[in-house]
């Protein structure tokens, strides 16, 4: 046997065993990495809603994920608003809502203009975004079914059907959330909420949103008459018949704005939960990160 | 059976008509066991004409009618023997050809079948047993998809991972047939070692691209293992004593030559060996159990009527249970967690004709998971109880046939069919609460079990035209579920073209669908993951893929190919970004789930010398593999998790002399792609107000990565070495096997997660890569009788 080969063989596995486990911490079989550096850059967030009377944005800093400090609203930022490439909104900084806002303008958000929002930030860079005010939604009917369904607590449970007809030839995006507005009478106690009701339904096209709202994307409808069918749900008092009133809210909004909702939704629903899908938070700001997005409301009053 | 044949008449009809000619046929075995020898050649010299083995050993040779034919039967490791046949009738000749002793010893016999440039499919890889059981193994266990991993082309999920990654694709992605039976779950503890024991298998083959039409039903590879059939000579076993666990494999003959049997069983002992220490360490108060364990049991029996009639029945199963139960005073907690496969085969082979040769299997496959947790507890004399199950699983039942017709040895003929009836238990929670014996719940929730069926027929024709050889074939494919009806048709094609020099030049075209998907988090690697089956709303998984290579054979001894392929999948399927498989288990896995595109494409590398006393590989791959779901990443397409550069492996295995072996596999992959939250923004500003009228200011934020899958885990490497001392006795050979797993201790990343690290009064948080496993030195002795 060549144990001329094996000696030497057995010496040098030593050798590199040594070696390998002379770390910090021999025995340790966890490794702390190294995060890539994190460059900071301007953060935009922001919505713009036809008929609104005030501009506002969140301009920012992102910071590295091991940065422990309080986030920067710097005031001295430049931040505008413009129409189509031109009549430029100057935002100025609110120290009380460490935002810059600014007066609409006079002639409204107009459906089919393309606004740009840009942030200057000293030290930073520019950061934009544009988007495309959306037409108001093409909503043909809604109807409130009192006490039609049975909600998953087994309460019977308020019905809204709206009817929408869906534009062909691009693909358009909606939001819809519904405010309810009651008395609820306990022994000695009387309550009175308006606050927004949790949507439920059954359609697979209704993604959850953010405040018990649904966004809807028309994928599967494009061009046709669609009907969307929701159930009020389990309110926060779970009390059947509680809500004396509904305000129903639909936008038209933009596929930044279906996005981002979409994806923040899941972002918050998945903290903490250590077996959820990693979700990347839509941003829509070149040179920077935040979204900007446009949405076109219309409201009904069911009762 | 008879109306498939009738259907496919007419395509072999011309062949039967032409067939002036006498034909010799029979089965090849080795002289020492009576096992079949899978891809032996028998050559008739003066007319230059050949044929090759089936996997059952059935041959079969058409020749011009004349006297007689002088045939070479060969085979590499055994004795080759010529035989002169009389040609005045079709010909039946058995052939048992005796295996060379000294070569059995002293040289490993790396490859066995066909040479590399001579096969007219791509990317089919095959590992003599041999070889698998030489290779550098954790804690001793001899693991066959292990050894698969070290290929170019495939891939290992990650450390220890007994998933393989052929091509892009995902390990649902992979057929996995035990004797021709689909094994849905191919690991123990939690990947770490393969569920298939190497002492029970004969032969074990990959196809990962180029797909004959005779397999379907996934879209990345087909992995092939057999088990042995029994010695039908003597009676024979072999087994091993390792560290954490021991197996023993018997066989032999019920009757000499006609029925034979083969038992093998593999168990883990690490609760035997702790169960006693915790009894003698824990509090008398307190009773603490553990069942920790899996274990593997096969079984097969071989019947042959005559020389046209053989019967095989085959079963496995094998499970691993995680189980601790613990008891103080008045309170009981147990839980834990089992999985496990069942399968069962009965095989008929049918010589109809001695150019036609049917097999008839019936299979049954299941794969199940339970986790049981439950509590118990007194309180004023009353006991309360409470359980909470999860049930997951996949049942099959199945029937299929396989015709092989060799009109001539220009061309080989396969066609069949067959049909799986699948149910599904995709996930389902029981709960249930009593109290002082009155039941307060008793529900179950989930999805409910689902029922499918699916349908397939293919033909090819392996033929040859000078030079050029083809494999061109058809396979169709139909899935009944939810009362609808998904169909598929699939070209395949194969190209070889053999060149001077011993070179070939190789083109494969394929097309494949799947109608069943394994659900899979990326945030961890569970059993628990989930198969389920197209339906309505989740559509069939699709593919297809082109290759083309070259390949060809130094000196008898050096191989070497290179192979390009790209691959586009379509209707691949992947959790929404935020959902989870064990939370939220009240909706229907429908709703979870969202389906994409996939592409993969690469180059492998492969050079091998196959025979002497230093053998081994060299395999490289480089590869890009993507994925882009509307619903992921923003509808931009990411790279996958197991998008892995290169993937490097070095496989060397020498000996000595007689008595003492050395091997050694050294592997590098690029680190996994994983989604790693480096930087965070606000995106609002808020106001709160309690109950007293005070107001807060809050500021919600996100933490990202920018995109998926954007960051690097560190790439992995490791170097497994062991050394064989063998000692070989008359009627015993034993061999002690001394192992080192990750020999310069690696810290390969298995996981990540974040924490906190308290330096100087401060705290900070921390990223760290976790590795399970370090250094592993094993030792095992293993014998043959």
């Amino acid at each position: 046997m060549k144990y001329k080969v094996l000696v030497p063989g057995l010496l040098l596995a030593t050798a590199v065993l040594t070696y390998s486990s002379c770390t910090e911490d021999s025995f340790s079989q966890i490794v702390e990495i190294d995060i890539p550096e994190h460059k900071p850059k301007p953060v935009i967030a922001s919505q713009i809603n036809a008929g609104d009377t005030l501009v506002q944005a969140l301009v920012s800093i992102s910071q590295g994920i091991l940065d422990t400090s309080n986030y920067v609203f710097p005031a001295n930022a430049t931040v505008q608003l413009l129409r189509n490439g031109q009549d430029p909104l100057v935002l100025t900084f609110n120290p009380d809502k460490k935002s810059y806002t600014a007066p609409a303008p006079a002639v409204g958000f107009a459906p089919g203009a393309r606004y740009r929002i840009e942030a200057q930030v000293p030290g930073y860079g520019t950061a934009y975004s544009e988007q495309e005010m959306p037409a108001a939604p093409d909503v043909a009917s809604v109807e409130l079914r009192r006490n039609a369904v049975i909600n998953p607590n087994g309460n019977r449970s308020d019905e809204v059907l709206v009817t929408i007809d869906d534009p062909a030839g691009s693909a358009n995006y909606y939001r819809i959330e519904l405010w309810q507005e009651g008395t609820i009478v306990f022994p000695g106690d009387t309550i009175e909420f308006n606050q927004p009701a949790y949507i439920e339904s059954n359609d697979p096209n209704l993604q959850d949103g953010r405040s018990g709202g649904k966004v809807l994307a028309d994928g599967a409808f494009n061009g046709t008459r669609y009907i969307v069918r929701f159930s009020t749900g389990s309110t926060w008092t779970d009390t059947p018949n509680s809500a004396q009133k509904y305000t129903l809210r639909i936008a038209q909004i933009t596929r930044d704005a279906y996005l981002y909702e979409r994806t923040l939704t899941q972002y918050y629903r998945a903290l903490g939960n250590p077996f959820a899908e990693p979700v990347t938070v839509h941003s829509n700001i070149e040179g920077g990160y935040g979204a900007f997005r446009a949405a076109h409301w219309k409201e009904w009053e069911l009762r | 059976m008879r109306k498939t044949f009738l259907l496919l008449l007419p395509a072999v009809l011309p062949f039967l008509l032409a067939a002036q000619k006498t034909t010799i046929s029979g089965y090849i075995t080795d002289g020492s066991s009576g096992e079949p020898l899978i891809s032996a050649n028998v050559f008739e010299s003066r007319l230059g004409v050949g044929a090759v083995s089936n996997v059952y050993g059935f041959y079969s040779l058409t020749v011009e009618s004349r006297d007689s034919a002088v045939l070479l039967f060969s085979y590499i490791g055994y004795q080759p023997q010529e035989v002169r046949a009389a040609l005045s009738a079709n010909t039946t000749l058995n052939i048992a050809l005796q295996p060379f002793v000294e070569l059995a010893t002293v040289e490993v016999r790396a490859d066995r079948s066909e040479r590399i440039e001579q096969r007219t499919q791509m990317g089919r890889m095959e590992v003599p047993v041999e070889q698998i059981k030489r290779m550098p193994a954790l804690l001793g266990e001899v693991d066959v998809l292990k050894s698969l991993q070290l290929l170019p082309g495939v891939q290992s999920g990650g450390e220890g991972q007994n998933g393989l990654y052929v091509r892009g694709g995902s390990p649902d992605q992979n057929l996995v047939l035990l004797d021709g039976v689909p094994v849905y779950n191919v690991s123990h503890v939690l990947g770490i070692f393969s569920v298939f024991n190497a002492d029970a298998i004969k032969n074990v083959t990959l196809t990962k691209g180029g797909f004959p039409a005779r397999y379907g039903g996934r879209l990345s590879s087909v992995l092939e293992i057999n088990m042995k059939e029994g010695n039908s000579k003597e009676f024979h076993g072999e087994g091993s004593v390792g560290l954490i666990s021991s197996k023993l494999t018997l066989e032999g003959p019920i009757i000499k030559d006609k029925t034979s049997f083969l038992i093998s069983a593999r168990r883990t002992y690490a609760d035997l060996i702790f169960k006693p220490i915790i009894k003698a360490v824990q509090p008398p108060d307190e009773k603490l159990d553990i069942a920790l364990y899996f274990y593997d049991f096969n079984a097969k029996i071989q019947h042959k009527f005559n020389d046209r009639h053989r019967l095989y029945l085959s079963a496995y199963s094998g499970a691993d249970v995680f189980q601790t139960a613990f008891r103080e005073q008045d309170d009981a907690f147990s839980g834990g967690l089992d999985w496990g496969n069942l399968i069962s085969a009965a095989r008929w082979n049918w010589q109809i004709t001695p150019r036609l040769f049917a097999n008839t299997t019936l299979t049954y496959s299941r794969y199940k998971i339970d986790i049981l947790s439950s509590q118990e507890s007194k309180f004023d004399g009353e006991t309360e109880k409470f359980s909470a199950k999860y049930i997951s699983g996949i049942e099959d039942l199945g029937g299929k046939i396989d015709f092989d017709f060799i009109p001539n040895p220009r061309h080989y003929i396969r066609f069949g069919g067959g049909a799986t009836n699948h149910t599904y238990n995709p996930g389902a929670l029981a709960l249930k609460e009593q109290s002082g014996g009155t039941t307060n719940i008793d529900t179950l929730l989930g999805s409910r079990k689902a029922f499918s069926t699916e349908y397939f027929l293919y033909v090819e024709d392996d033929f040859s035209l000078g030079d050029l050889k083809i494999n061109a074939g058809l396979h169709a494919s139909a899935f009944d579920v939810e009362g609808k009806l998904y169909t598929s048709l699939q070209p395949r094609l194969g190209l070889r073209y053999l060149m001077k020099n011993n070179l070939s030049l190789k083109a494969g075209f394929s097309t494949m669908a799947q109608y069943i998907n394994l659900l899979t988090s990326e945030a961890l690697s569970l059993p628990t993951d989930l198969w389920v089956p197209s339906t309505r709303r989740v559509l069939p998984q699709q593919a297809w893929q082109i290759s083309a290579g070259a390949a060809r054979t130094f000196w008898d001894e050096f191989e070497f190919s290179i192979e390009g392929y790209y691959k586009k999948m379509s209707n691949v399927i992947s959790f929404k970004e935020g959902a989870s498989f064990l939370f939220g288990i009240e909706n229907d896995w429908q709703d979870k789930v969202t389906q994409g595109e996939g592409e993969s494409y690469g180059l492998e590398f492969f050079f091998q010398k196959k025979t002497g006393k230093t053998t081994g590989w060299i395999g490289y791959t480089l590869s890009w593999n993507w994925r882009q779901f509307d619903e992921i990443n923003g509808g931009q397409r990411y790279p996958f998790r197991y998008d892995r550069r290169h993937d490097l492996s070095v496989v060397v295995n020498h000996d000595f002399s007689k008595r003492v072996g050395f091997s050694a596999a050294w592997v590098y992959g690029t680190g996994n792609a994983v989604t790693l939250n480096t930087f965070r923004y606000p995106n609002n500003i808020g106001q709160f107000t309690n109950i007293f009228g005070d107001s807060f200011e809050y500021v919600d934020d996100v933490e990202s990565g920018g995109e998926r899958n954007a960051f690097r885990m560190r790439d992995y490497h490791r170097l497994d070495i062991s050394l064989e001392l063998r000692k070989q006795r008359p009627k015993w050979e034993s061999k002690w096997v001394l192992g080192v797993y990750n020999a310069y201790w690696r810290r390969n990343p298995y996981f990540m997660t974040t924490g906190t690290k308290f330096e100087n009064g401060v705290s900070r948080r921390v990223f760290r890569e976790v590795s399970i496993l370090p250094i592993i030195p094993s030792v095992s002795y293993q014998f043959k009788f």
